[in-house]
């Protein structure tokens, strides 16, 4: 079973990403800021990760930055979340190193069907 | 040669050597001046022929007498002529005098010479000479014949000619010349009495001829307005009485920059009389103010502003120098004109400050929408996401009859989430925050991707959707995602506002000389639009009552916004409709665009 670390301050989205990815079929943790999503990354190896880019501590760029420049963490997928459709926002993301980009609300269709595909590329 | 003495001989040296001076003083000084010339050449012939007229005094007998008297027409005819011509220097109508007009007045006066040295032959200017003796002093004595009186009539009409030239401009001179002008009408008006005394014998000094004397007058009353009020230096026919009545203070200074008139707003600005300040160098008229450009004033041609602090705020001038030429192009004085323009500066102030408040508030107004949308979407996640998670859950644990409601809140969430992204998209554009992404791409295609999108849609109100793209259409440069809005817009629309009818989508190539350009209509068959629908159609949030996108709930943004993206793209769109009959928008956008300077992009949206 495949696990992913959700990174959200929210605690209504949290729970709601969470409990959707679980009804997926997926092992879900969570992290409520930016910090403790860089310690989880360490500790729990999650084989995706979707990042909030507005939570407290260290933002979402940042903690993906700490991420990927970590070697035990850096071969796991980040998919970026945000409220703020801006394209500058989408250029930050994928420049502070995350795989993906989506913008809330969330698109499930469009988002598992990404999930799906980093997953298999990182099985094979 | 005997000689005697006379009481006549000291009036009249003093009066030759007074001509002489003048002459002198404005060859020295006044050189350039207009009617410079001629005033020598006058003062010159006055002291010529008072000189003359002594020596005939001081002469004791007939021959030697006579000799003085013949010597004197030379100043006697070169006067009626060199008055004239002082005359239109004076008054601006130098020109009149030409080489030929010239050549002709002076015909007269060599022929009086000339008979004047042969007198004793033929006698036509003095019938009769002979040595009186008189109380005081013996005098010659002579009796006129008709050359004389040729030269008389000669004498007045130049001497009247010019009386009536100056006369005339002197009545146009204004206040300000009113010393310069009297000076002026003694001066014209003494030859003519002295003149008319020794013509008509009413000299109180029996058979003294005053004229040598009123010329003097005359040269005095020119010398008095020369150096005192500087009549020669600029013609007085250049003020006007719109310069009197000026809102700008203008001043007029001669080429040394000395002042020499100023009009009643310059006199207002500066705090000074024109008395006081006529004759004044113009840097001191100024040295209280320390932003005037003083050293500025002898500048060829100056045009600038200049801030001047008060006591309370600073008022602000605007400046330009003009210089004055005579008709040989020689520097013969200066313009200085200062307008007040502090109102002006501070309108403009306010309009720029107003500007800076309304560029302002439309930043904080995109800020403001751009966080919005983000407040907005965070609720709305949750909305959507646990609508969704309860369908799933109805749906797995069998309670189907709920599925329905939650569709609804679906559809309304993507709903409320489509619009807060086209008021983002429209308040972007507004704060030219939109850049754009040039790339190459297959419009059929494109086109063919958004009618299968609108499809859902017209099938639920039983349309059909037509695509008919022309061979030629291929692959353009553009905003393929900008495009893509616009037309999943519009062909949503015409799939969305009509019922069991028909929508035909169409492209071709447009060529054109200056880029080829391509257009796609979009027509439907549906209820169509009227006048007043239509020139709202573009505004945002103006759907009028009873238009159908009201009853299909839409919100009026989304053509506004496809406008300006179409805008954006370097394209248009135009719309004819007809009530009943259907509606057809026209996209017309560049087959090949360049792109543009880059918008500025700064961060409107920090993240919290």
């Amino acid at each position: 079973m495949s696990k992913i670390l959700v990174v959200e301050d929210d605690a209504m989205n949290r729970d709601m990403l969470a409990r959707r990815l679980v009804w997926e079929g997926f092992e879900v943790t969570t992290a409520t800021n930016g910090a403790e999503a860089v310690e989880l990354a360490g500790a729990e190896r999650p084989d995706l990760i979707l990042m909030d880019l507005g939570i407290p501590l260290l933002n979402g760029w940042q903690a993906t930055h700490r991420i990927k420049s970590q070697p035990e963490t850096n071969h796991i997928p980040v998919i970026a979340l945000t409220a703020y459709a801006l394209t500058e926002d989408r250029a930050k993301s994928l420049a502070a190193g995350c795989d993906d980009y989506e913008t809330k609300p969330v698109d499930f269709p469009r988002l598992l069907g990404k999930i799906q595909q980093f997953l298999k590329r990182a099985a094979t | 040669m005997s000689w005697h003495s006379t009481p006549y001989l000291g009036p009249l040296l003093i009066n030759a050597l007074m001509s002489a001076a003048l002459s002198l003083l404005v060859v020295w000084r006044r050189r350039s001046a207009p009617g410079a010339k001629p005033f020598v050449v006058l003062t010159l012939a006055v002291a010529g022929w008072s000189i003359g007229y002594a020596l005939e005094m001081l002469s004791a007998d007939l021959a030697s007498a006579l000799f003085w008297a013949k010597l004197e027409y030379l100043g006697i005819v070169a006067l009626p002529l060199t008055w004239l011509s002082f005359a239109l220097q004076y008054t601006g109508r130098e020109r009149w005098l030409t080489r030929r007009r010239l050549g002709l007045l002076l015909i007269e006066p060599v022929a009086i010479v000339a008979l004047v040295m042969t007198n004793d032959w033929h006698r036509l200017v003095w019938r009769t000479m002979a040595m009186e003796e008189r109380s005081i002093a013996s005098l010659l004595i002579l009796t006129h014949g008709p050359a004389f009186w040729i030269h008389t009539l000669y004498t007045y009409v130049l001497l009247l000619a010019g009386t009536v030239l100056l006369i005339r401009s002197m009545l146009r001179a204004p206040r300000l010349y009113r010393a310069q002008a009297l000076g002026l009408l003694l001066g014209c008006s003494a030859p003519w009495l002295g003149n008319i005394l020794y013509v008509a014998d009413l000299s109180p000094f029996s058979q003294l001829d005053l004229t040598p004397f009123a010329f003097a007058v005359t040269g005095i009353a020119f010398g008095w307005a020369l150096f005192r009020t500087h009549l020669l230096d600029i013609v007085p026919v250049a003020r006007d009485t719109v310069v009197e009545h000026m809102k700008e203070a203008v001043i007029v200074v001669d080429a040394r920059s000395r002042v020499v008139d100023l009009n009643p707003a310059a006199q207002r600005l500066l705090g000074q009389g024109a008395a006081a300040a006529i004759g004044q160098p113009a840097a001191q008229l100024f040295a209280g103010w320390p932003e005037f450009p003083a050293d500025q004033l002898s500048a060829a041609e100056l045009h600038r502003e200049f801030q001047q602090p008060t006591a309370s705020a600073p008022r602000h001038f605007d400046l330009s120098i003009t210089p004055l030429r005579d008709r040989r192009g020689g520097l013969t004085g200066r313009v200085v004109i200062i307008g007040d323009i502090t109102e002006r500066k501070h309108a403009e102030q306010a309009l720029i400050q107003a500007k800076d408040a309304a560029e302002t508030a439309n930043r904080t107004k995109s800020a403001f929408l751009a966080n919005m949308s983000h407040e907005l979407r965070t609720p709305l996640t949750a909305i959507l996401g646990y609508a969704d998670l309860l369908r799933l859950e109805a749906e797995q644990q069998g309670h189907a009859d709920l599925v329905p409601d939650l569709s609804i809140i679906q559809a309304s969430g993507n709903h409320l989430l489509e619009l807060i992204s086209d008021l983002l998209d429209l308040s972007r554009i507004e704060a030219d925050r939109m850049d754009l992404r040039l790339a190459r791409f297959d419009l059929a295609a494109l086109i063919h991707d958004c009618a299968d999108a609108a499809r859902p849609v017209a099938d639920k109100n039983r349309n059909s959707i037509r695509v008919s793209c022309a061979g030629d259409v291929g692959a353009i440069v553009g905003d393929r995602a900008k495009l893509r809005q616009v037309l999943l817009n519009v062909i949503g629309n015409a799939a969305k506002f009509t019922q069991a009818g028909e929508v035909t989508v169409t492209a071709a190539r447009m060529p054109a000389a200056r880029g080829d350009s391509v257009q796609i209509q979009v027509a439907d068959t549906g209820v169509g639009m009227d006048q007043r629908q239509l020139a709202e159609l573009f505004q945002p949030f103006t759907l009028p009552d009873g238009a159908p996108a009201r009853e299909q709930g839409g919100s009026g943004v989304g053509l506004a916004l496809s406008w300006r993206l179409c805008q954006l793209i370097g394209g248009q769109i135009e719309v004819t409709s007809q009530i009943g009959r259907g509606s057809t928008f026209t996209i017309s956008i560049p087959a090949a665009l360049s792109p543009r300077a880059p918008a500025p992009t700064a961060d409107v949206v920090t993240l919290a």
